[in-house]
């Protein structure tokens, strides 16, 4: 796969996703990947039990790559609330996504302290939306 | 049938007539016979220790000219895909596949399994000459050893090997009597027996007796596990020949077709990796007889049983057994001692490989039979097959390290496999930490990588045995991931079967979510091999691992894969296409418009197939579209009309306010002691629903709720209709047609995408129907010609409810009966209103707002009486209009509920209460002027005055009641100012100044004619009342005549009126025509909630104007009003009487604007000019010295922000903080300040925040004066308004 391709999730407490985003941004999508665009949702969600796994034997947040499958690596990192960020990716960069995580956790961290907003809730925010575009433009490419 | 350790694999050459009794008994062949039999316990000599060990060993008896050997690779995967189509259930399937696997596959060459150990020869008593046909088979037999034979062996077979050479493989001779063929005879066959001892010895011959003739209850069942097993074998034969058919015959001129169809095995290629083809037919197949075996009763009876296993039981202990412990003695000697030492350079043989596909592939090592590493394995497995895994356990170990050192990596990765089986056949007892986990890490990835392409069968035996020693270890994720590493093989059913496993060894780690995504990876490989049913399966035990995730995308590929494998397979259950369409339902308003459409149609298909002799429509397409319960009306009756309701009445009339009015209406109709029982028409959600409400019968119930398309794609809905239930009917006509409620339908409603759309239904109970409920609407959803029932529950919720703690804390809603109702038996008035004129939306200050409706009685009942309440009851005139446009006014009065609520009586004059105030299809005309409030729209000076509600109620002869309601509420400016000034107490003279605020660029022309000056007192009112009754005279009668912000004064005085003299009113014009609303003047009522300081004056003078207005657009206008001023003179005493300095200084605060615009990202700070007008009307006529002073809401210093109340919270100062000022007796003081405030928010620039501070000359007391309060809006924008 010549192109670096990331998909992030943010994966709440009943392993819902509650944002998800694909790097780069806008890129148009092939035929192909239309057809198998299921399948890093699957693989996200699938790595959720290494993740838990690795959560409970560590105090760090970020949890670097936990869980391979074909061409896609699965990085991960916990908050303190145990809101789960995954980014699965098609290359090795993991300083780039530990400073992504980094930033999405204090933007999400902001977001939640919204009064309106509710743990678990679906992100549907534009700004939230706006800086993870911002971040993964910085970090993921 | 499948074990960790292999079966010793014996042949069996038959006879043909011994072929032909098994034949007569239902079996398919001898072997399939012996089969369940072959089971024994024995006596074997350990070759290490030299010690006898009881052993129990099952033999695989294969007979070789009909079942024949093991299965070629080309053939093999034909019977496993048929192993795996056998059942629906993936995991039954996959256990009959590795049953098959285990018993068809051939071994690996670098293994001594799978190589017959011995050979059994059988003829039968109704031969013509055993003795030869044992000879016959002796040579057959021979000849089985080259490896080009094709002899007997069925084409899809492979080769038989054998672990010696024909001259040392022990043989035994069966001669088999059945005392069913018509040909047998004892002496015969004692005869036959005795020739064939005396040719190959006592010990080497037996003799099978099989004397049952029918079938015996006691075997039942004995032979179902290879029945099962031969059911696959010829299915996946069939299937192979098949395919090898279909791929020959699109020849292009059919010459193809060479091929005898008699003869199906014939054309089925052997295409083995270490065998040449075989193409040549067994001569003695019998295709016919699957027909007789299968069907045929098997003939077998308990003696029958026991006479085999006796058989084989000598078998056992005079020929194998003897052999093998010889055999592994010698093995001992010549190799197993030498623990890879004596590594015999010289033997080993390397072969490179020449057809290997990849280049970069280890080059495969093979070793010779008799080198020392085959014979150290031959021993390793002959110690595992027999029963001492600990020995073999040894063997292994030592062998796999020489083989590693040879680089010989399959054969290292065979023995390091079964190292492993032997270590946990030996020690099952041994944990995970006493186990080598590191023999178990490689095997797999080492056949992977080396014998791929060639040997998946040993990848497959490798991976399940690894696995399941790993899974009895309690490593199920170890297990899981092993298995996981077989996905690289090719061969979709295969990688099927080992993801598979893997799921079911995460499920068992408690890995839910690993399992789920394998078991999705195992079912699109079963799709992609043609096998849906376990496709269906899997995905089927995916699902519930994403219940109520909200994946959207796994959801939609999960119902969609599972819809159509189950069509495929035909398996699907009602219940999981109804979790099918549930999910697309929810996941179809996120996908594209193009997918949107596919997935409608995949839903109606699924729906139409699925659910096609339903009762009950589905109600799975609960959001498409979706029912917005918010919006739901219920209408009782004809009227209102759906254009008269008014969205907004919630927000202008409070449910309070309505009741308050309806109550007054009530009780005028029907006197002030009948009991008011509420009268709702509308109930929509913010109505109280909690009472189930009447609606007449004879009239439509209709229903209004909105619809919203969620989807991209325009939707077709077909009759739509409520779904009603919960029918009481009288008693007696129960059932009837009479007690079914009529149904409105909408025949046809297209939603483009994304629209919302308001639909009306009805409900139409008859007489006789006393209750119903609405419980859902019913409507067909359209899509390419085919259509599905669907529908939609409606279930209203009512107000959440917060009053206890334990609300507070959960969700609690009240119930919510808008959508039941009781019928009501009698019928109910129903009168037309039909508005011929009103006013426009807005209005000025004191305006006459003149309403003409036209009421007609289009129902079926007489209206005996007719009413209007109204809350506005200072400010309403009502009445009728005759044919000669005369106005007759009606009589107001207070209500008996409520003294601030007025009420008309329309039927006033009729000479007897029981006349009809209009009868059936009358008409009359009745009209009602409202008198808009006396303070602009926005205005805070004055208190928030409600809106004004008119309520006209009516009902007929039997007691039934209707009501028509609006509520007047708009938008008010100023027209004109007024303010009077006492000229002389003594001649009670006075002038009154008036302004026309209507700026000059606001309108073209704005003239205001006062017409006529009046004094006034209105009853309601509990102000201080004045005693003497007075009239205004004005000093000259000249015609009054104000345009745009132009001024007059007007002097006049106030003359007491002489006995018997009622007329209070002067006009100052004589050409008018019109006619002055009969209104009462504005009510001053006294509440403990009004300002101490205001003084209320009950005597008001009143100004009826006439305005003109041009605006600036042209439109003309003509309207009249009333305005009214305090009486100056009660005012003047009321002031002394309270002797208070306080009206001293008149104060007012005037901003800019109401509301402010400014960037507050720009500028942080908003400026926000104030002017404050201070006069002095003090009436001891001296100067006072002011001083204003901001007061700051929070004077001491807090802790936190949280312990300020939210309202101080603001912050704001001012230019100045202190300002002085003296004024002298009537003159006026303009002080501008400047507010600055950092946050957009409401502020309240006087009130509080200033406190004026007078000293008046003369005394040296301080007197504190307050600033009305005045609201600004500041809104955030990204531009800034000055």
């Amino acid at each position: 796969m010549a192109t670096k391709e990331f998909y992030f999730a943010i994966i709440g407490h009943c392993d819902q996703p509650i944002f998800e985003m694909d790097f780069p941004v806008g890129e148009k999508k092939t035929k192909e990947s239309e057809g198998t665009r299921h399948l890093n949702h699957y693989i996200g969600h699938a790595a959720l039990d290494i993740v838990d796994e690795h959560a409970l034997t560590t105090s760090q947040m970020y949890l670097k790559m936990v869980d391979k499958f074909n061409e896609w690596y699965v990085s991960a990192f916990v908050t303190a609330s145990r809101i789960r960020f995954i980014m699965l990716h098609t290359h090795r960069a993991d300083e780039g996504i530990k400073q992504f995580f980094q930033e999405m956790y204090e933007t999400y961290i902001k977001h939640a302290m919204n009064p309106f907003y509710e743990i678990d809730d679906v992100i549907e925010s534009p700004a939230f939306e706006q800086k993870a575009t911002l971040y993964g433009r910085k970090y993921l490419s | 049938m499948s074990s960790v350790s292999p079966s010793p694999l014996i042949a069996l050459i038959s006879s043909e007539c011994s072929q032909k009794h098994a034949h007569n008994r239902g079996f398919k062949s001898l072997s399939h016979f012996i089969f369940p039999f072959t089971s024994h316990e024995c006596q074997v000599r350990e070759p290490i220790d030299n010690l006898k060990a009881s052993q129990r060993i099952r033999l695989d008896i294969r007979d070789i000219s009909s079942d024949g050997h093991l299965l070629t690779l080309s053939v093999l995967p034909y019977v496993l895909i048929q192993a795996l189509k056998t059942c629906t259930d993936v995991s039954q399937s996959i256990k009959l596949f590795r049953d098959v696997l285990a018993r068809c596959s051939e071994p690996s060459e670098h293994e001594s399994f799978g190589h017959y150990l011995a050979c059994i020869f059988v003829v039968s008593t109704e031969d013509e000459n055993p003795l030869g046909e044992f000879s016959k088979m002796i040579q057959t037999q021979q000849t089985l050893y080259n490896t080009t034979s094709t002899l007997m062996i069925p084409g899809h077979c492979s080769t038989p090997k054998w672990a010696a050479p024909h001259a040392k493989t022990p043989r035994h001779y069966i001669l088999l009597h059945d005392s069913r063929s018509p040909r047998s005879s004892t002496e015969r066959r004692d005869e036959l027996l005795a020739q064939m001892c005396a040719t190959y010895g006592n010990d080497n011959c037996q003799m099978l007796q099989l004397d049952s003739d029918s079938e015996s209850a006691e075997m039942k069942g004995v032979w179902d596990e290879i029945d099962e097993f031969n059911d696959v074998l010829e299915k996946g034969l069939e299937e192979a020949h098949q395919h090898s058919t279909d791929a020959i015959a699109p020849g292009p001129n059919g010459a193809s077709n060479q091929q005898s169809p008699s003869s199906p095995t014939s054309s089925v290629a052997t295409i083995s990796s270490t065998m040449p083809a075989v193409g040549s037919v067994s001569p003695n197949s019998h295709p016919n007889s699957t027909v007789v075996w299968k069907s045929s009763k098997k003939l077998a009876s308990l003696a029958d049983a026991k006479a085999v296993q006796a058989i084989l039981s000598k078998f056992l202990d005079v020929c194998l057994i003897p052999y093998v412990e010889k055999e592994m003695r010698f093995l001992y000697e010549t190799a197993g001692q030498k623990k890879g030492i004596g590594k015999s350079f010289t033997s080993m043989k390397r072969w490179f490989g020449s057809g290997t596909a990849l280049s970069n592939m280890a080059t495969p090592i093979t070793y010779a039979w008799d080198s020392s590493e085959m014979q150290t394995r031959r021993l390793a497995d002959l110690l595992l097959m027999f029963g001492f895994p600990n020995s073999a356990f040894e063997q292994y170990r030592g062998l796999k390290r020489d083989l590693e050192a040879d680089k010989a990596m399959a054969a290292h990765a065979v023995a390091l496999e079964m190292c492993c089986v032997a270590l946990h056949s030996a020690q099952p007892q041994l944990n995970a930490n006493q186990f080598m986990i590191k023999y178990l890490e490689t095997p797999v990835s080492l056949l992977i990588e080396h014998a791929k392409f060639r040997r998946y069968p040993s990848i497959l035996r490798c991976a399940f045995n690894i696995a399941d020693i790993y899974s009895d270890l309690g490593l199920h994720k170890e297990a899981a991931l092993n298995l996981a590493k077989v996905s690289s093989i090719e061969g979709d059913h295969l990688v099927a079967v080992a993801q598979t496993l893997a799921a079911e060894q995460f499920e068992k780690a408690g890995m839910g979510r690993k399992a789920s995504f394998h078991r999705v990876l195992a079912a699109n490989r079963f799709s992609n091999a043609a096998i849906p049913a376990l496709s269906f399966d899997c995905y089927r035990l995916a699902l519930p691992a994403f219940d109520k995730k909200h994946w959207g995308v796994l959801d939609e590929h999960l119902a969609v894969r599972l819809l159509e494998e189950g069509q495929k397979a035909g398996v699907m259950t009602t219940d999981i296409a109804s979790e099918c369409i549930r999910r697309l339902v929810a996941v179809c308003p996120k996908l594209s418009p193009s997918l949107q459409t596919e997935r409608l149609r995949t839903i109606v298909n699924a729906l139409d197939i699925y659910f096609p002799h339903r009762n009950e429509p589905v109600e799975m397409l609960t959001d498409i579209p979706k029912v917005e319960m918010e919006t739901v009306k219920a209408i009782y009756g004809e009227r209102p009309l759906w254009n008269e309701i008014d969205e907004n009445e919630h927000q202008s009339v409070s449910s309070d306010g309505w009741i308050t009015v309806e109550r007054a209406a009530h009780h005028a109709l029907f006197g002030a002691s009948a009991p008011y029982r509420g009268m709702q028409l509308v109930s929509d959600e913010h109505s109280d629903n909690q009472k189930i409400r009447e609606t007449p019968a004879g009239e439509r119930f209709r229903v209004m709720v909105d619809l919203t398309n969620p989807l991209k794609i325009p939707i077709h809905l077909q009759n739509l209709r409520l779904s009603v239930s919960d029918i009481h009917n009288q008693s007696g006509i129960e059932g009837s047609e009479k007690s079914i409620p009529e149904l409105g339908a909408l025949e046809h409603l297209q939603l483009d995408p994304e629209e919302t759309k308001t639909i009306e239904l009805y409900v139409f109970p008859r007489v006789g129907c006393l209750k119903f409920r609405v419980d859902g609407l019913l409507f067909q959803l359209a899509v390419d010609q085919k259509d599905v029932e669907a529908r939609v529950p409606l279930k209203c919720r009512g107000k959440r409810l917060n009053k206890t703690a334990k609300q507070q804390k959960s969700k609690i809603y009240t119930n919510d009966e808008r959508l039941s109702a009781t019928v009501a038996q009698k019928p109910w008035p129903l009168v037309e209103f039909r508005v011929i004129k009103s006013p426009h939306q807005w209005s000025y200050c004191d305006q006459a707002q003149r309403y003409q409706l036209e009421i007609e009685n289009i129902g079926h009942e007489n209206v005996m009486s007719m009413c209007l309440a109204t809350n506005a009851f200072d400010r309403v005139a009502a009445g009728s209009i005759d044919e000669n446009e005369h106005h007759q006014q009606f009589k107001m009065n207070l209500a008996a509920n409520n003294a601030k609520v007025a009420t008309f009586r329309f039927e006033e004059g009729s000479t007897s209460s029981t006349d009809s105030f209009l009868k059936i299809g009358e008409k009359k005309r009745i009209f009602f002027d409202v008198r808009s409030s006396d303070e602009p729209t926005g205005s805070t000076v004055a208190p928030k005055q409600s809106n004004t509600v008119i309520l006209i109620a009516y009902r007929s002869s039997n007691g039934t009641m209707r009501q028509w309601r609006r509520v007047i509420d708009g938008e008010r400016r100023r027209l004109i100012a007024l303010t009077a000034e006492i000229l002389d107490l003594d001649t009670k003279s006075f002038s009154i100044h008036l302004k026309n605020c209507v700026a000059v660029s606001q309108a073209a022309l704005s003239r205001v004619e006062i017409l006529r000056i009046r004094t006034d007192r209105n009853e309601a009112s509990t102000g201080i009342k004045n005693d003497c009754s007075t009239t205004v005279l004005p000093s000259v009668n000249r015609r009054v005549e104000i345009e745009s912000e132009q001024t007059d004064t007007i002097v006049a005085r106030l003359v007491p009126l002489s006995q018997g003299e009622t007329i209070k009113e002067s006009w100052l014009t004589t050409t008018t025509s019109v006619t002055p609303p009969k209104w009462p003047c504005p009510a001053e009522i006294h509440s403990t909630m009004d300002d101490e300081f205001a003084s209320k004056i009950a005597e008001k003078i009143g100004i009826l104007w006439k305005a003109n207005i041009v605006n600036n657009e042209g439109l003309v206008t003509s309207f009249i009003g009333e305005s009214f001023i305090d009486d100056p003179f009660v005012k003047l005493k009321t002031l002394k009487k309270d002797d208070s300095v306080l009206s001293s200084l008149r104060i007012s605060c005037e901003t800019t604007a109401k509301e402010i615009s400014h960037n507050f990202s720009a500028s942080h700070i908003c400026e926000l000019p104030i002017t404050l007008l201070i006069q002095n009307k003090d009436l001891q006529r001296r100067p006072v010295s002011v001083s204003i002073k901001l007061s700051s809401k929070v004077r001491e210093p807090v802790d936190g922000i949280h312990l300020v109340a939210p309202e101080n919270r603001h912050q704001m100062w001012i230019d100045r903080p202190v300002r002085k000022q003296t004024i002298g007796i009537d003159d006026e003081a303009k002080l501008e300040m400047k507010w600055k405030i950092t946050h957009a928010a409401v502020y309240d620039v006087g009130g509080a925040n200033l406190s004026i501070e007078a000293i008046f000359e003369g005394s040296n007391d301080a007197v504190i004066f307050k600033v009305p309060s005045v609201l600004s809006v500041v809104k955030s924008s990204s531009y800034t308004v000055v």
